[in-house]
């Protein structure tokens, strides 16, 4: 299909961990296992999960920002998965990536005025047509010019992360990671950014993978969505019918441990012992076992594969 | 009903480089015995500095502090500052979002609970020890006697919690102030948290002044909730109630902000412009600028506070009626 922009295809990635003790065999840590992907242009990927379950790892292979294990990425048609050098730099110029800390994205003492044009200078862009451009994003994400001559911490977080986000459109690119661009935010300025990426969506079709920990910011904003849990997928769908039918026991207890305003939900909470397990040697069976509470032998038995239930919706679980 | 702690017109002002900063301007705020009592607002509005001022936590030198804290009936705003040493960590105790800042690195957690419980019951070694094992069962860090032993480094950031959790309660304090708690945890590791202070609360009959900027979270485990904004507390009551009816526009702007309620892509409510810096003391409504309601004389004196009812009260000078008030 023409209009996928990114596409990934049992990728994977692993880092090497130190041993403890001298000849002992090497260990990996599974950072993403085996994750399938495609976004069309215009589209909004939603990935959600816990900490350390593999988010980032998997927006930065798509960026080939990290080298790849296992599996490739393709780009607008192109296999993307080992290049290197040069035609990874020309690469940059079309994906770009958000980051949750807008103070950490900008230098504390450099004007915005002043990074914004270093990253014009960066991918050879014309001057007057970065003066151009940049006046245009202020607008886009409205913002007043006089931003350009301030430092960041003469701006709230909201503001930064406005700037940030003008900076990301800067060259025009065609793709975009947001990693969890709103969760350093009072829900009030969350709501401002979220506003704005469905604006920029809507009027320049772009294509993001956006991440978050946060199931009712991804519902909002994201076409389909991903549940990840060590390193790999669990739950994948549509948005719509993702929630409309929560299949994989681990997707239901994370959204119902959320707190919402409903006073009824807390009844309804399942509430997960222990701690999410470490992703260095991996059990045999599903990831998910030791925390489930409908956990049977074959689930420790052999790893439940992502199985299609019906329109699209994937789940990887033994009993579903 | 008597109340455990009460704050009234607290104001706090800070010397700073770029001048006098208000950071408190005439805190209301009263916590009743065994209740949990949120309190929420977005990140600068003052939450922090009000839980810091009961056990003067903040940077004294550099402050001035007026208004009423009583504890028990007590003022502590007078006390000199051994007395309120006394206080902290016996029948007042503060947990705060990133428990490391809190821990030392370098001491197993059973040595620390132990030697925390030492100080403050002047007890012996021996019981000493033999306490710090029942709050790390009382807590859920299991296997206690082996996890013991243990560095923090050694454990998650939610057992983490759990160990500050139980050096704050081993003197069975009347009111425990948790600073964010749960900010920097995961979902589930938050639900389990959330579910042990609810539990602790009501076992002990503690008190427990919970700050957080989530709607949620306090939706599912305050009794009642204080909104605060700009150094105020704005709006006052029981937790269903002032969800259901939020009277103070901007409880109901920022209730209204959370996404999940409307359909999927919509716009999502946003308070226009931001808090004002405080620089100046208030003399209007502070959220006047951000208002859509807002007319001439909420621009020339402070609104007083309004009683909604139930204990409801609301710093407005036209609280919203129960129609045009949040959905839920
Ligand atoms: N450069 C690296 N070297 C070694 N391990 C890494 C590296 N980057 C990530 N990891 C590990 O890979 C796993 C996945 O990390 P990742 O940052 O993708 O998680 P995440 O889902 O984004 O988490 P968070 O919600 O905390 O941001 C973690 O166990 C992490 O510790
Ligand atoms: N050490 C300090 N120096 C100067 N201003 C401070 C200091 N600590 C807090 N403030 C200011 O006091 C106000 C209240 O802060 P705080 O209580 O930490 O807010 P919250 O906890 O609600 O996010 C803010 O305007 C903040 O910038
Ligand atoms: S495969 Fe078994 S352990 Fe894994 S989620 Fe399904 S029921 Fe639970
Ligand atoms: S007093 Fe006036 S400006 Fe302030 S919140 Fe009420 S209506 Fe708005
Ligand atoms: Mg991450
Ligand atoms: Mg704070």
């Amino acid at each position: 299909m023409s209009d996928i922009v990114v596409q990934a295809e049992n990728l994977t990635k692993q880092f090497p961990v130190a041993s403890k003790r001298l000849g002992e065999k090497p260990r990996v840590l599974h950072a993403v296992d085996g994750v399938s992907l495609s976004i069309p242009k215009g589209g909004i990927f939603g990935v959600v999960g816990e900490s350390g379950c593999g988010k980032s790892t998997l927006g930065r292979c798509l960026l080939r920002m990290e080298t790849i294990t296992g599996g490739s990425v393709s780009f607008q048609g192109r296999d993307i998965t080992n290049l290197s050098g040069r035609s990874l730099k020309s690469l940059r110029r079309d994906m770009q990536m958000i980051f949750q800390n807008p103070y950490a994205s900008f230098d504390p003492k450099q004007k915005i005025g002043s990074a914004f044009r270093e990253a014009a200078r960066v991918h050879e862009m014309p001057r007057e047509k970065a003066e151009v451009r940049i006046r245009d994003l202020l607008r886009e994400v409205n913002l007043p010019e006089d931003a350009l001559n301030r430092i960041p911490s003469e701006m709230s977080g909201g503001q930064l992360q406005r700037l940030a986000i003008a900076r990301a459109l800067l060259l025009d690119p065609s793709f975009i990671v947001a990693d969890e661009p709103v969760s350093a935010l009072d829900v009030s300025v969350q709501a401002q950014i979220l506003n704005l990426m469905m604006d920029l969506r809507n009027k320049f079709s772009l294509t993001m993978l956006f991440i978050s920990h946060e199931m009712s910011v991804v519902r909002h904003l994201c076409d389909q969505v991903a549940v990840m849990y060590l390193g790999m997928v669990v739950e994948q769908a549509e948005t719509e019918e993702l929630f409309s039918r929560l299949l994989h026991p681990y997707t239901q207890a994370l959204m119902s441990a959320i707190p919402t305003l409903d006073p009824d939900h807390k009844s309804r909470r399942i509430v997960l012992q222990g701690d999410i397990p470490s992703p260095i040697d991996l059990p045999a069976g599903c990831p998910f076992a030791d925390r489930c509470s409908r956990c049977a032998p074959q689930c420790r038995e052999a790893r439940p594969a992502l199985r299609d239930r019906g329109g699209g919706h994937l789940v990887a679980c033994h009993l579903v | 009903m008597e109340n455990l702690l009460e704050i009234r017109n607290l104001t706090v002002e800070l010397m700073t480089t770029r001048g006098i900063v208000y950071a408190l301007s005439g805190v209301d705020l009263a916590v009743r015995p065994g209740e949990i009592h949120g309190v929420v607002g977005e990140s600068g509005c003052g939450k922090s500095m009000t839980a810091k001022s009961i056990l003067r936590l903040h940077n004294p030198q550099r402050s001035r502090m007026k208004g009423s804290i009583r504890f028990e009936g007590r003022e502590l705003l007078g006390l000199p500052d051994r007395e309120i040493e006394k206080l902290r960590g016996s029948a007042v105790s503060m947990i705060f979002q990133d428990p490391m800042t809190s821990l030392n690195p370098l001491m197993t957690i059973g040595d620390q609970i132990a030697d925390m419980y030492r100080f403050h019951a002047r007890a012996g070694k021996k019981e000493a020890l033999e306490k710090a094992q029942e709050m790390l069962e009382k807590v859920g860090i299991a296997p206690a006697a082996k996890r013991f032993r243990q560095y923090p480094f050694e454990l998650s950031g939610g057992m983490q919690q759990r160990v500050m959790i139980a050096m704050a309660i081993a003197c069975a304090p009347k009111l425990l102030i948790a600073d964010e708690p749960t900010t920097a945890l995961d979902v589930t590791i938050q639900a389990q948290i959330l579910e042990l202070l609810q539990q602790l609360s009501a076992d002990m009959g503690m008190s427990i002044l919970l700050i957080t900027h989530n709607f949620g979270i306090v939706a599912e485990t305050c009794q009642r909730v204080s909104v605060m904004y700009a150094g105020k507390v704005v709006e006052t009551g029981e937790t269903r109630d002032l969800l259901r009816r939020a009277s103070h526009p901007y409880s109901r702007a920022l209730i209204r902000s959370i996404p999940g309620c409307e359909e999927r892509g919509t716009r999502l409510e946003t308070i226009p412009g931001s808090p004002p810096a405080l620089f100046e003391p208030p003399e209007s409504c502070m959220f006047a600028p951000r208002c859509p309601f807002a007319e001439e004389r909420c621009r020339k004196a402070y609104p007083t506070l309004f009683d909604c009812g139930g204990g409801h009260l609301a710093a407005c000078f036209k609280p919203l009626g129960k129609e045009e008030s949040t959905r839920v």
